[in-house]
């Protein structure tokens, strides 16, 4: 299906979520093919495949102007098809078909740029021939190819003929240079606005026909619990209800409306047995167990303890809750089931991950499953995760028709896979000149494996940002202690960083107040020679005109610096104090992720960054209970609101040559920022997340403590 | 089983005749029965807003409303006119970044600009504050507000 979207000036983009074969196909024949992403047509018009799914970053307007720029076409002549689940779709630098980690423009620009080079250089070698004229005297710009001299006709003239072009090599394509951009660098229009505005975007849940039954799941209340008993008649005796397929750990019931699934669902009555042993006190325990515990050494380099053994010592601990992405959309994924073959329309980050999935549950061979990524409402890592493609394969199979699974939203915070909670113990030393002579940092968190499996030794994501980190020490030494509890855990916005960066970004602030220097020009000073790093605290510090003043004594803005997935940010919270309880009045944030594509689209990435950040900072912490998850609905969990969130002025610059990620690295320095104004204006250290609940509690120490 | 009262609706000017129980969320009836899916399902509880409606010029939480007291007209995303100030302004201002709550905001705001033409910064936000945005659009949100009733440009 291919719908058309208008553009806000009257242009014309067509946007296809689905069925893009057919499509092709068809065309197949007629068309220039550069590559497995790239088409151009007799019409004038250029197809996109994209590998990479919308989940509001603005993929597709970003890639589609990488290609539009590069070959020399107006805007409106590009045609985005969303790819189906394919081997040869893969992200050429990871590998797979995935959207995570910060990376689709990073890993996809070179490639697209590439395609295009390639489709232009075959168009103007045949306008060359046609012409009598040398390839060099040719230009294509605005999808015609035109000499200086008078020959000027539209590239679909020349389809035919390039496709007889001998293939230039890869090292003799002639990228643009900046100046003879028209498109790269522009705030152009996203192409999904449109539809979204409208109410028209296809999400996952809206991808059901009418007469597709909906399955919606009897969840355990404690993780690994098996269904006893049920009551399936008093689920059955419910008007619409269609099936009750046992799946395993939980109830599938299938009804003709969801209404009438969510009802049945709740009629069943599921005696659980057994499951996971677990709630609050039990998670503080396993932490404070992990860190007594050795743990793994990550990074050790210098005399850490004789640096300790000086005057000017601290010691931290900090602590930070489990967390849950909450996309807005809750999981969802339809299966329509033929049988012998099968078609799923899906939000999913991971497409190769999907199909595969797929075809384990269902026992089809993988090319008799045909994926469509559908608009994903909202993704932060969660759909990167392909259990909804487990249990509506499994439930389509079981009943032997079309379904569409429905997590209900209580069953989405159940069956979280959570943003691990994190214990940290610091001891930090510093000398009479304010240099770190030690830097002891022990953290303890649960493996998170993620979409790639666990790999033997220190988990990455648990050390990230730690055991590279960035600033001056004479010593440092990095433990990392696994902390074992039933907990699934899982990718979230920025990962490892999402932790790791409140807790260092706030320890090299308690090294400043304990060096008596402030703690932007502190910071500065363990940074020298990174340029970039010193470019974006800077340049924050500028834009937030910021004082700094003597410790303690008023001031009120705090200062962050963290650099993850390839980008470097700088932020200053502009704090204030009323009953003491903190407000943030302004956050200034500045990015440097090198070469920018679409600055519109960035800044829309920090300002969802920073917001989520601060969500997480001041409010959001999964509870556990009774074997599983307490907070199941957004009343036990809320996140922050339109009244809460301050002004954010984004800043982006450019020191960074290579291209950095967008998506996350605004998120991990919102939350020290915020505890460094905190301390700024209160004298007072919270090293403890939610921020709310902390300042309601006493000051907790990590018992008892590791160091002896 | 007991007999399906039918139902006569007034939605986007159109009057439809359902068959549905008086207790189903006017939510469901909206995108199962009618497939009027720009109204989405967030939690089901009235805490996240992305399933408002307007109703008689209200706005509502439609995951809460049972269909049996839906007496006045209902306004849906589908059913707000697409050049509404509010739709242009959402555009103008590339609001959206995943979407999925967007129908919520913009009910909810074309529902402020009628009741009043020209809201203060604050009484934006405490109006939007029920309609949550995972993917924080917030600011955006306010400001396109402030462009829909004339106030920055
Ligand atoms: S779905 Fe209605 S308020 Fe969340
Ligand atoms: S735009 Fe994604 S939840 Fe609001």
């Amino acid at each position: 299906m291919e719908r058309r979207a208008f553009l806000g000036s009257g242009l014309v983009m067509a946007v296809s979520m689905t069925g893009a074969l057919p499509l092709r196909a068809a065309l197949l024949e007629d068309n220039l093919e550069c590559g497995v992403f790239l088409e151009l047509q007799a019409d004038g018009l250029v197809r996109l495949f994209l590998n990479k799914s919308e989940m509001g970053q603005g993929v597709m307007t970003g890639l589609a102007q990488i290609v539009a720029d590069e070959l020399g076409v107006a805007w409106e002549a590009m045609r985005l098809v969303q790819a189906r689940a394919e081997e040869r779709y893969v992200d050429p630098v990871g590998g797979r078909m995935v959207t995570g980690g910060s990376t689709s423009i990073r890993h996809m620009w070179r490639p697209l740029q590439e395609a295009a080079a390639t489709a232009r250089e075959l168009l103007i070698q045949a306008a060359a021939v046609t012409w009598g004229v040398e390839p060099g005297t040719v230009r294509m710009d605005g999808g015609l190819l035109a000499t200086g001299n008078g020959h000027s006709a539209p590239f679909g003239r020349f389809i035919a003929l390039a496709k007889r072009m001998p293939w230039p090599e890869r090292s003799q394509l002639r990228l643009r240079s900046a100046d003879q951009h028209t498109l790269l660098g522009r705030p152009v229009p996203r192409v999904d606005v449109p539809d979204k505005v409208q109410g028209r975007a296809c999400f996952g849940l809206d991808a059901r026909p009418r007469d597709v039954p909906v399955a919606v799941l009897a969840w355990p209340p404690a993780f690994g619990a098996r269904p006893g008993r049920i009551d399936e008649a008093a689920a059955r005796a419910m008007a619409g209800v269609r099936h009750v397929v046992p799946l395993e750990g939980a109830v599938a019931v299938v009804a003709d409306t969801t209404y009438q699934a969510l009802q049945g669902a709740e009629a069943l009555g599921v005696d659980w047995q057994g499951g996971a042993r677990l709630d609050d006190r039990i998670v503080t325990e396993s932490f404070a167990a992990a860190l007594q515990q050795q743990g793994l050494l990550a990074v050790h380099r210098g005399e850490v303890e004789m640096g300790l053994a000086g005057a000017k010592t601290i010691e931290a601990f900090y602590e930070l809750p489990y967390l849950a992405h909450v996309t807005m959309e809750p999981m969802n994924c339809t299966v329509l089931w033929h049988k012998d073959r099968c078609q799923i329309h899906v939000g999913t980050q991971n497409q190769t991950e999907a199909l595969a999935t797929a075809a384990r549950v269902s026992g089809l061979p993988p090319a008799r499953i045909d994926i469509q990524t559908t608009y994903l409402g909202g993704g932060f890592g969660r759909r990167l995760a392909t259990d909804m493609v487990a249990e509506a394969v499994a439930i389509a199979k079981a009943i032997d028709g079309p379904v569409q699974l429905v997590h209900r939203r209580e069953h989405d915070f159940q069956a979280g896979m959570f943003r691990p909670g994190c214990h940290s113990l610091l001891r930090g030393a510093v000398g009479e000149d304010g240099a770190i002579l030690a830097w002891s940092h022990h953290v303890a968190t649960q493996p998170l494996a993620g979409p790639g499996g666990q790999k033997p030794g220190v988990d990455r994501a648990a050390v990230a940002g730690v055991a590279d980190l960035p600033y001056a020490v004479k010593a440092l030494e990095v433990r990392w202690s696994p902390v074992t509890l039933p907990i699934p855990v899982w990718p979230w916005r920025s990962v490892g960083a999402s932790h790791n960066a409140f807790v260092v970004e706030s320890f090299v602030d308690e090294l400043a107040y304990l060096a008596q220097a402030d703690p932007l020009a502190y910071r500065l000073s363990l940074l020298q020679g990174n340029e970039a790093a010193l470019n974006v605290l800077r340049l924050a510090g500028e834009h937030a005109a910021y004082r700094p003043k003597p410790a303690g004594g008023g001031r009120r803005q705090g200062v962050a610096y963290h650099y993850s997935f390839g980008s470097n940010c700088a932020m200053v919270a502009d704090v204030t104090v009323q009953d003491g309880r903190p407000k943030v009045a302004r956050v200034v944030a500045v990015l440097d992720c090198g070469p920018v594509v679409n600055h519109d689209l960035v800044a829309a990435q920090v300002e969802g960054a920073v917001v989520m950040g601060l969500s997480a900072a001041m409010k959001e912490a999964v509870h556990f209970a009774e074997g599983g998850v307490q907070s199941v609905n957004l009343h036990q969990y809320d996140l922050l609101r339109c009244d809460e969130v301050p002004p954010i002025e984004v800043h982006l610059t450019q020191v960074m040559r290579e291209v950095g990620g967008v998506g996350e690295p605004a998120l991990p320095p919102v939350a020290p920022a915020l505890a460094n104004g905190y301390f700024a204006a209160t004298g007072r250290r919270i090293r403890r997340l939610p921020f709310l609940a902390a300042l309601d509690q006493p000051v907790r120490q990590h018992t008892p403590p590791a160091a002896s | 089983m007991v007999a399906m009262p039918h139902r006569s609706l007034s939605i986007n000017g159109s009057t439809y005749v359902v068959e549905v129980g008086d207790d189903v969320p006017l939510l469901w009836v909206l995108r199962d029965l009618l497939l009027l899916r720009g109204t989405k399902y967030g939690c089901g509880i009235g805490q996240c807003g992305v399933c408002t409606v307007m109703v008689g010029g209200q706005a509502l939480r439609s995951c809460l409303l049972p269909v049996g007291e839906v007496r006045e007209a209902v306004t849906t995303i589908e059913g707000l006119a697409a050049d509404h100030p509010v739709k242009r302004a959402w555009i103008s201002e590339q609001v959206p970044q995943c979407g999925y709550c967007q129908s919520g905001q913009i009910m909810q705001a074309a529902a402020l600009l009628q009741q009043t033409s020209k809201p203060t910064e604050s009484e934006i936000r405490s109006a939007m504050r029920g309609v949550l945005c995972r993917c924080g659009t917030y600011n955006r949100i306010v400001r396109a507000i402030q462009v829909a009733s004339g106030q920055v440009s």
